[in-house]
């Protein structure tokens, strides 16, 4: 048994990375791979896939002895192996660790030699070595078969046969078999898709314990449905595989659900997700911060973990990205060598986080770790993630500063979805409202987690308050942190429930006794813990007229419209955007019955509190019935004005269709008023370098609203959901902007628009010259551009469209507004 | 929300109009005062720069990238206004009428703006009645789903009895755009023939002549509709080939009479 200064586990871009940099101080050192090649994960991906190299704004250690740019797969993994070979890394390949034993100084890990071709049992091997880095990924360990009914889960019998697999490497080799695909996100749906391919003639299933595609990325979820449309795929929603038998080179599978069946498939390819690979770090003594299974492994800010000597880098830890694993490898090694190394992450974050905040250090590096540190011990929201976690979000984009005092942070009605945390001083929040109320919002509370949840405006004003110092977090940055910090989601949730009732209950209380608005704040406090999250798709009814009553709701996310049944035909009487509070009426009535009908326009997202909680609560402070009270007559009275007319379908069909229940900006024709004169797609394409962005004659029309084919600049839009650059985002017009700077021309946007918009056009971005010389930018050399509205960027807030229209039938607007004047009109 | 140009803030080009056209009476009925050199002169230059200024609508409507007022206020000041030179003009030539190039300049933009008025009651009432034609998708794409159409029932016609299948060829008269234009000129018979003979069909396949049924029952509503709004677009569309040409004719012989005032005065 040979001595090795340094074990590392997974031979990925991070343990290449930390193999390389050892190779090269001299460490001796060995790398265990449990794949047949390097960087499995990547070995995995499609053919010619395109590997990222975001984030942009993060380098690669200049001394780092590995390249890695954006580039195919072949080319990234071809780099890779020279470089390895070149650097004279010793990685040996099929070795898979079973464990890892000992103390700093003397470790002991244990692996399984597969490399060697033979049958039987593989053989034992055992390095032992000073200190392990685990750069495991968390590909290796995917979820496997598990019946989620039982808490805690339990593993499903029979799911370690030969026909259930994890991975699906060529669908060209299955023909005429019975296939069945275990879940239902993307990696699932994509190989039930393949396999379905018509010509190979498989049976295939898509079995999934829950509801249905939910997590999909929209071109996914649209293809599969079409898929189950066709019976190209049967789907088995709200089914759990019960066990597993074999059944001699098949195996028999027990389905229990809506309806139990057997079903004897050829294959099971299970396609549940990873996690880290927490059995195996937890053996060896490795803690985590909390049970949930996204959890990250602690660890310090040199990568150690409790266990000292045994480090975590990559994607095991929280640098899922490989540029970052890659750093992490590097500066590892070179810390253990006690050689000086500066994170790459260091210089932006002492510009626009430490410096702003005033942290010191004795050196740059020292002053970063101070801020965070300051800033993890300051604000609740953080207090449960690690220093690197946090660390990695403040690097994304996150700046720090220091407003003077009344500065306005943002205006209501303002489009904006980043969360500002309160580092210093405090705030002023006003809200709307004739009472104009203003709250004092102190350090370590945030503001706008409201527009974290559905991006759009804000529903008040921020001011900063006497030595407010702000950290300002955006949206996609939290949303991905939030993935593998468990903990910060969770505290973002509660914080939505209780906010949003201490804003409809709190002013019932304003002046009373502090002792009694403590006592209701706890109450609340609890009501918002107990509260309820649920999702609803387009066009579901969320309750319906004459139900009991549930509870009180709070729309998080998308849109609902209200409707009510009189005599056959259905009323429209509301539309309620994100944000609202609904169902207070059958909160109030006496037999507790609904008094109207919910119905989802978008996909939404509720807050439910529980109807007895609220019973009790109205029961307890009696003063709060009058908040309540005060909404309910305010809709009454609006309701009163529209019952009577039988316009329900064509308006909540014009919301849930068309796209205008998740619209911030929609395009509307009036067709009494369109002379068909196309004057407003000659305007767009005038204006937009001969392109137009505006398809006036397709597109449906509802009562007499035609909805051309436009952008709708969608609260929460999907076409932002899956860029892979990250080049779409919202202006602060509220113009969703794709910057063609960065675009790599995939047409994700293109696929995942639900409403058709986004058409890639062989088009070439002004170039600065372009720019320069005020000329139209020449067509460019076989790529195509996606192309938009971009709500007439360049014209300064008129639409040409919109102004182009001779006969005023053409408006741009809020659908919130658009829906009050209508209803209001009639 | 959606407002009209006809609406546009609340009326103000009409009520201008209409204190104009007011004004404009009052003068008429007052000779010694019309008759006077400065109210002809005066009379003539504002109507002649009215003129300048209406025809100039079809240079603002091609300027989009402007950030100025909405298109749909100059049209509606357009219109409102553009009524005028037919009071303003008469007084202005003291209801003196012959036959020549003065009174040609006034005939021409009588025309323009009667033409003009046409086209606004036009673009009132048709965009409903074109909604309710046909309130859903593409023309283009309808003509593509009629070649379609055409396309399986000359498949099909093999399959039914010859007779059958001759008066489907003069039912389908050749390709939708041929079709269209048969169907004018009274071979909508031509279909409805064919759809009795199929219904007393019985010597040929049975799927076949229940699928011609239906095709071409769909085939004819199908072109009724596209013939509908291909007519009700070439009246919001066809005023305009009187108005434009004409008014620019206006416009010259209002600069034939300023010239020949000018020089034979």
């Amino acid at each position: 048994m040979s001595r090795f200064d340094v074990v590392i586990v997974g031979g990925g871009p991070g343990g290449l990375s930390a193999g390389a940099q050892a190779a090269r101080r001299g460490l001796a050192h060995v790398v265990l791979e449990r794949g047949a090649k390097i960087a499995d994960t990547i070995q995995k991906y499609h053919r010619g896939k395109l590997v990222m190299d975001s984030p942009a704004q993060l380098r690669l250690q200049p001394a780092h002895p590995l390249r890695f740019a954006q580039d195919t797969r072949e080319s990234v993994l071809d780099g890779y192996e020279q470089a390895v070979a070149a650097a004279r890394v010793d990685v040996r390949l099929g070795h898979e660790v079973t464990a890892i034993t000992g103390e700093r100084g003397a470790f002991e890990v244990t692996a399984l030699d597969r490399s060697a071709a033979g049958a039987g049992e593989p053989p034992r091997v055992t390095f032992a070595c000073a200190a392990v880095i685990v750069a495991m990924g968390t590909q290796g360990n995917v979820r496997k078969l598990t019946d989620r009914r039982p808490k805690p889960p339990l593993a499903t019998p029979g799911r370690d046969l030969p026909a259930i697999v994890y991975q699906l490497d060529d669908p060209a080799a299955f023909r005429e078999q019975t296939i069945v695909v275990v879940g239902a996100g993307d990696s699932a749906i994509e190989n039930a898709l393949a396999l379905a391919n018509p010509g190979a003639g498989n049976t295939v299933y898509l079995v999934y314990d829950r509801e249905g595609f939910g997590n999909a990325r929209t071109a996914n979820r649209a293809a599969v449905e079409r898929a189950i449309g066709e019976k190209r795929v049967t789907f088995l929603a709200n089914t759990t595989i019960a066990r597993v038998e074999d059944a001699g080179g098949t195996c028999r599978l027990f389905l229990e659900g809506p309806e139990d069946r057997q079903i004897e498939a050829h294959r099971v390819i299970c396609r549940l997700g990873a996690d880290p690979p927490r059995d195996f770090l937890a053996t060896a003594g490795v803690r985590f911060r909390s049970r949930d299974l996204r959890e990250r492994p602690e660890r310090n800010a040199t990568f150690e973990t409790n266990k000292a000597g045994l480090y975590v880098i990559g994607a095991t830890g929280d640098a899922d990205l490989i540029k970052k694993a890659m750093n992490e490898g590097f500066e590892l090694v070179e810390r253990l060598c006690g050689e000086p190394v500066v994170p790459m992450d260091v210089e932006r974050l002492q510009r626009h986080v430490a410096a702003p905040l005033g942290a010191r250090g004795a050196t740059d590096d020292e002053a970063v770790a101070a801020a965070v540190e300051r800033i993890r011990t300051t604000v609740p929201l953080f207090a449960d993630v690690s220093a690197l976690q946090l660390r990695n979000l403040l690097f994304n984009d996150c700046e720090v500063t220091r407003p003077a005092p009344g500065t306005k942070i943002f205006g209501a009605k303002e489009f904006g979805s980043d969360l500002y945390v309160i580092l210093g001083g405090t705030v002023e929040v006003a809200l709307g409202g004739a009472e104009g109320r203003r709250i004092a919002v102190g350090t370590g509370e945030f503001l706008g987690e409201l527009s974290l949840f559905q991006d759009g405006y804000h529903a008040g004003s921020a001011f900063a308050g006497p030595g407010c110092v702000l950290l300002r977090v955006p949206r996609n940055r939290l949303l991905q942190s939030a993935g593998s910090a468990p903990s910060i989601r969770a505290k973002l949730d509660l914080a939505f429930a209780l906010r949003r009732l201490q804003n409809l209950f709190e002013p019932a209380l304003a002046g009373a006794d502090p002792a009694r608005l403590a006592a209701l704040r706890a109450r609340l406090a609890v009501l918002a813990e107990q509260a309820e999250l649920r999702t609803w798709p387009r066009g579901q009814e969320i309750f319906r007229e004459g139900a009991e009553a549930d509870g009180l709701y709070v729309i998080r996310r998308g849109s609902v419209a209200v409707t009510l049944e009189q005599g056959g035909a259905r009323a429209f009487l509301a539309f309620r955007p994100a944000g609202s509070v609904v169902g207070e009426m059958g909160a109030l009535a006496p037999d507790r019955r609904r008094t109207a009908t919910l119905v989802a326009t978008a996909p939404t997202e509720t807050v439910r509190y529980d109807q007895p909680g609220v019973v009790a609560l109205l029961h307890d402070f009696p003063e709060l019935v009058a908040a309540l009270r005060n909404l309910e007559t305010a809709r009454l009275i609006e309701n009163g004005a529209h019952i009577g007319r039988s316009n329900a379908d064509d308006l909540v069909a014009l919301l849930r269709d068309a796209g205008a229940g998740e619209a911030t900006n929609i395009l509307l024709i009036d067709d009494a008023l369109c002379i068909r004169c196309n004057n407003c797609e000659t305007a767009c394409a005038a204006t937009h370098q001969g392109i137009p962005r505006l398809d006036r004659e397709a597109g449906r029309t509802y009562a007499s609203v035609h909805v051309p084919t436009t952008c709708r600049h969608c609260g929460n839009a999907l076409c932002m959901s899956d860029c892979p650059p990250d080049v779409i985002h919202r202006q602060p017009n509220g113009e969703i902007a794709i910057d063609l700077s960065g675009c790599i021309s995939c047409g994700n946007c293109e696929r995942n628009c639900p409403y058709g918009v986004i058409q890639m056009q062989p088009f070439h971005p002004p170039t600065f010259l372009d720019r320069l010389l005020g000329r139209a930018p020449g067509g460019e050399h076989g790529k195509e551009f996606p192309v938009k509205c971009d709500l007439c960027a360049g014209l300064g807030g008129t639409a040409a469209c919109e102004t182009s229209c001779p006969t005023g039938a053409i408006v741009r607007v809020d659908p919130a507004a658009y829906l009050d004047e209508v209803l209001d009109e009639v | 929300m959606h407002e009209s140009f006809l609406r546009y803030r609340h009326f103000r080009w009409l009520r201008i109009a209409v204190l104009v056209v007011a004004a404009d009476v009052v003068l008429a009925g007052a000779p010694s005062v019309y008759r006077r050199r400065e109210v002809v002169y005066g009379l003539g230059i504002v109507s002649a720069l009215l003129m300048v200024w209406l025809a100039a609508y079809a240079v603002r409507k091609r300027r989009y990238s402007t950030t100025a007022r909405p298109l749909r206020g100059w049209l509606s000041a357009h219109a409102y206004l553009g009524v005028l030179p037919l009071v303003l003009v008469p007084v202005h030539a003291a209801f003196r009428f012959g036959p020549n190039v003065h009174t040609l300049a006034f005939v021409l933009t009588a025309v323009v703006v009667l033409s003009g008025m046409l086209g606004a009651v036009l673009y009132a009432a048709l965009p409903t009645e074109l909604t309710r034609n046909r309130p859903e998708g593409k023309l283009e794409d309808l003509l593509v789903e009629i070649g379609k159409v055409d396309a399986e029932c000359l498949a099909l016609r093999a399959d039914v009895s010859p007779e059958v299948a001759r008066l489907v060829d003069a039912a389908l008269g050749g390709g939708a755009r041929r079709g269209l234009r048969a169907l004018r000129r009274g071979r909508a018979g031509a279909t409805a023939r064919a759809l009795a003979a199929l219904r007393d069909e019985t010597r040929g396949d049975r799927q076949a002549t229940n699928r011609l049924l239906t095709l071409l029952a769909w085939r004819a509503r199908v072109i009724r509709q596209v013939r509908r709004e291909l007519r009700l677009q070439a009246w919001l569309d066809g005023w305009l080939t009187v108005h434009a040409p004409l008014a620019f004719a206006a416009l010259a012989a209002v600069a034939v009479h300023v010239l020949v005032i000018l020089r034979y005065r």
